[in-house]
């Protein structure tokens, strides 16, 4: 039994990169999900820092995980990520907070989801 | 195939490598455009996965840098690309490479690429081998399998200008098989040919390594002798008559009852120099001197 797939991840996606098989050992799913969560937290903090500040920080950070999301089928944060690239760039603050705030939770969800479904069954 | 792959993105490194390695081929991975740059050299890889945008070289820079060092071998490249970035594909195809996927990376695509990559790459190894084998075969006299005048000119060329710069002297020396015309009319155009591969093979193995053989003409040969005097030059061509000679193959029609060869000699010295046309006809003087002197001999010109 494969494990449910949440809303916001791409089930085709998902199946596309479980059936490319080992890597090292370990599910390659798992390893891309591993560095996808490690890389998501980073990043979103780094956002958080760079909105005071940095716009094209900012910007490359969204940009950067757009990319990563993309790739691990969590497309729901891929989408937030490409609003947000487009808010940051007229400099439309509360918007950009907003987005912030709702990628966080769509973020854990997904983070969430992606972890069980690389659990080996 | 070994295949480069270069993206500063972790998860996509890690699909495009488990598409690669699935396949059966051998991936190396870069973090960036500049470790990318320092892989291709170090491992010259068939196939370069390339991301667009990277930290250090980005896509387009690695691809005119590929292109710019290839010589004889030939790297498929396939960008990495988003989806909605027509002009970089352009860019990218025109700054060389063949083709792109666009990411997040379907693994379907590039299993695809790289069947075509196979085709390709395998094409252009075959092509290089031809082309290494006819421009040495555009070198090489078919009779005798030594070097032949066109290689001559080259080789005389580069070294009299060297010979010429740096203060050195060299030797050329003409040979002429004695009397072969006679040889052919008794033994048969079979035998004349026979005789000719002996004598090339005999002056060869005679001579050192750095020493060139050219087949000049019919029955004439030239050595060219880097770094020798006249005298030297005509000690070692004394060497390869007396061998030419012990090949003991039968010529009633010549100086001695076996086949013999004439030799000419002449060098280039720094301190009064000559071009090496006039090298040429001194030698060529000489080796006149030797057959009207009785043949199977070496003369100095």
């Amino acid at each position: 039994m494969p494990a449910q797939v949440c809303p916001g991840i791409d089930a085709q996606r998902v199946t596309v990169l479980r059936d490319l098989g080992p890597a090292g050992g370990t599910s390659l799913f798992a390893a891309v999900v591993e560095v996808f969560v490690r890389q998501s937290s980073t990043s979103l903090a780094a956002m958080r820092q760079a909105l005071e500040a940095d716009s094209s920080a900012l910007r490359e950070e969204a940009h950067n995980l757009k990319g990563a999301a993309a790739n691990v089928g969590a497309v729901t944060v891929a989408a937030l990520c490409q609003q947000l690239e487009i808010a940051v760039r007229p400099g439309d603050k509360p918007r950009t907070i907003d987005l912030l705030n709702e990628l966080e939770g769509v973020l854990e969800c997904s983070t969430r989801c992606l972890l069980d479904l690389s659990e080996p069954q | 195939m070994r295949v480069l792959v270069a993206d500063d993105e972790p998860g996509a490194r890690l699909v495009a490598q488990g598409v690669v390695e699935g396949l059966g081929h051998q991936c190396v991975v870069a973090e960036d455009g500049d470790a990318a740059w320092r892989l291709f050299q170090q491992h010259q890889p068939e196939v370069l996965v390339t991301d667009w945008r990277m930290p250090g070289l980005d896509g387009l820079q690695l691809c005119r840098a590929v292109r710019n060092a290839e010589r004889d071998s030939y790297t498929y490249i396939v960008l990495l690309t988003s989806m909605d970035r027509h002009d970089d594909v352009l860019s990218g195809v025109e700054a060389g490479a063949d083709d792109y996927v666009v990411k997040p990376l379907d693994p379907f695509a590039l299993h695809a690429r790289l069947l075509v990559a196979r085709r390709v790459t395998s094409l252009h190894a075959e092509l290089g081998r031809y082309r290494a084998e006819l421009a040495n075969q555009a070198r090489t006299d078919p009779l005798t399998g030594v070097r032949n005048r066109l290689k001559l000119t080259a080789d005389l060329g580069l070294l009299h200008s060297r010979s010429e710069r740096y203060a050195r002297t060299y030797s050329l020396a003409l040979c002429d098989v004695d009397s072969f015309k006679h040889f052919n009319d008794t033994y048969g155009h079979q035998a004349g040919d026979d005789a000719l591969r002996a004598v090339a093979a005999t002056l060869v193995a005679q001579l050192r390594e750095g020493e060139g053989v050219y087949r000049y003409g019919g029955e004439e040969f030239l050595v060219a002798l880097p770094e020798q005097r006249a005298t030297g030059a005509a000690a070692a061509l004394e060497r390869c008559r007396k061998a030419v000679e012990r090949l003991a193959i039968e010529h009633s029609g010549g100086p001695a009852p076996v086949l013999t060869i004439s030799t000419g000699v002449s060098a280039f010295v720094p301190a009064t120099p000559i071009s090496s046309e006039d090298v040429l006809r001194q030698a060529d003087i000489a080796l006149y001197r030797a057959k009207s002197s009785g043949r199977n001999t070496v003369a100095i010109g």
